[in-house]
């Protein structure tokens, strides 16, 4: 697929997320796909649209996007995030990176990490 | 002493001394630790006299209790003042070679004072606390190796640190150790709501949302959990295992001052607290203490004495024949561990908490008594009182049964901190003016 249409895809995904719409998130994953979250691991449709709706439940906003990186089938985004959940850690944004692996047109594998600073800051806050 | 004693100081963080097989585990989580105990001597009863770590580690360090050395939680403002005592400075000083293997440096630079040598085996991963023994060790052994095989360094005594931290949450042992432990059938059963509670704290959320995501749903299961975590500890215990092989290769055994021991505990499912170290119970409060020596210290002998992580500092510069500055509050026991002493200085110990509660503790031989500064996690003040001959677990508060011994515990406990105060020069007690990290 031409990196274009990844550009094109992901934002599209992303314009869903802000639509908070779980189902249609889900549509743009394969059958098998799965999300990696921090260690964790959502497979599965069914996993994948759960973890949709509790981002959406916690109120998870993408508050920036920077550029997307984009090489061969592989997406990069560094991205900017808040939620309720972090603000329980006294943690009012998160930067983060998204990482995507497309096959054909869909998402095979997501993986959502915590930039090292600042959850380094949110877990040293508990050690 | 012919030649001066090199020190390896080993932690393992958010180990509980009750899980390892030297104190009594039920499970096979310590064969090599096992073996270390059976050549030197275990301390039955050491406390951390601050939790969580980076008080704790500052105590290991400073020989000074959290109120002294003014860093009492993981956000404390206060700064390390300078002229702390500081074990690896004090090493530095009498011409050691110091390395620590340990990544606490990131979070505070009092934490590299004095050591030549800082590798940080973390840099490669998202979270420091997800770096694993196995990468320590070699850092570790290469240093090792090389100093001993470098002619300007081979005889010169070593200060080595290391801080595993693979006990920590999340607990994410190789895959290799995961079938040990669990006696389950269904780690993931949908039906099980036993840790819904904890889902709802900020650590639970995180854990349900990351860590405790498997393929195959979430974890509902404490028992796999628990068993998550013993994986953990058998799996740095190998790697324990590995470096005393190493020292041993070297021919560094018999010179070699080898000590073992964590910085607090964790709870399990204690006292409704999952998988967390905050609460000033023995779950928390209770870490291993193992040290060998062959030849300078008697085999496989078991101290009953109480004893508190303050005490580590001038036990091991009295062990080096190094002198223990006035500044370090806590007491040697080296003549303990020699047996050239039987009786202990310490007749109780005094820890404090500022986690998610605001709370110190006193405890003497028999009783521990807790004493909340701001309504706990559970959004309760009363304080608690166990008797610890009759309920080690410290499960039945004898508050209201007896409230003459807990009457006379909180005079004692404000008395001491109101001394350590006027002392100190200070005003009051931190707990009151900064509660807890967590409110």
């Amino acid at each position: 697929m031409a990196e274009t249409n990844i550009g094109v895809i992901i934002q599209a995904y992303q314009k869903t997320l802000d639509a908070r719409d779980s189902a249609q998130c889900v549509a743009f994953f394969t059958e098998d796909a799965a999300i990696h979250f921090g260690s964790g691991c959502y497979s599965g449709k069914e996993a994948i649209e759960e973890w949709h709706k509790d981002r959406f439940g916690a109120n998870l906003q993408i508050i920036d996007y920077q550029e997307i990186c984009i090489e061969g089938n592989k997406a990069v985004i560094d991205i900017v995030v808040s939620s309720d959940k972090l603000k329980k850690w006294k943690i009012i944004n998160l930067p983060a990176k998204a990482t995507f692996l497309f096959e054909g047109y869909k998402i095979k594998e997501a993986r959502f990490s915590a930039a090292m600073s600042s959850i380094f800051e949110a877990f040293f806050a508990e050690w | 002493m012919d030649k001066q004693v090199n020190i390896l100081l080993i932690t393992i963080d958010t180990l509980r001394a009750d899980h390892l097989g030297c104190y009594g585990y039920k499970r096979d989580t310590s064969p090599f630790i096992d073996t270390l105990a059976s050549e030197g001597v275990l301390c039955e009863r050491m406390f951390c006299s601050g939790i969580p770590t980076k008080p704790s580690y500052t105590t290991l360090y400073t020989g000074q209790h959290s109120l002294t050395h003014g860093i009492i939680s993981q956000n404390c403002k206060t700064s390390l003042a300078r002229n702390a005592p500081f074990l690896p400075q004090l090493f530095l000083g009498a011409d050691y070679l110091t390395c620590a293997v340990d990544n606490l440096m990131r979070q505070h630079l009092w934490f590299g004072r004095g050591y030549e040598y800082y590798i940080d085996s973390s840099l490669r991963h998202s979270l420091p606390l997800n770096v694993r023994c196995e990468e320590l060790n070699s850092q570790a052994l290469l240093w090792l190796r090389a100093t001993k095989n470098t002619p300007s360094t081979k005889n010169t005594p070593f200060f080595l640190f290391l801080h595993y931290w693979d006990p920590h949450v999340p607990y994410l042992p190789p895959e290799r150790y995961r079938h040990l432990y669990y006696n389950g059938d269904r780690p993931s059963d949908p039906n099980k709501h036993d840790l819904d509670e904890w889902w709802q704290t900020p650590f639970g959320a995180i854990a349900h949302d990351t860590w405790l995501r498997t393929p195959n749903g979430l974890i509902t299961d404490p028992e796999y959990i628990t068993a998550l975590y013993d994986q953990e500890i058998r799996y740095v215990d190998e790697a324990v295992g590995e470096l005393l092989a190493t020292i041993d290769d070297l021919g560094l055994t018999d010179q070699t001052l080898v000590v073992v021991l964590a910085d607090h505990g964790e709870s399990m499912t204690e006292h409704g607290i999952f998988f967390e170290h905050y609460g000033l119970y023995d779950t928390t409060l209770h870490v291993p203490f193992i040290v060998r020596w062959p030849g300078q210290l008697p085999q496989g002998v078991r101290l009953p004495q109480m004893l508190q992580l303050t005490d580590v500092a001038p036990t091991l510069l009295e062990a080096a024949e190094l002198p223990i500055p006035n500044t370090i509050e806590g007491y040697s026991f080296w003549k303990l561990l020699t047996g050239e002493k039987k009786e202990n200085k310490r007749k109780a110990v005094v820890s404090l908490e500022s986690t998610y509660q605001a709370s110190w503790s006193l405890r003497t031989d028999r009783y521990k008594f807790i004493l909340y500064r701001k309504p706990n996690f559970f959004g309760n003040s009363s304080s608690e009182l166990y008797d610890l001959v009759i309920d080690p677990k410290e499960e039945k508060n004898l508050l209201k049964e007896r409230p003459d011994i807990a009457a006379g515990m909180e005079v004692e406990l404000e008395g001491w901190i109101a001394d350590r105060l006027r002392i100190l020069g200070k005003e009051k007690d931190p707990l009151l003016v900064d509660g807890p990290v967590f409110s």
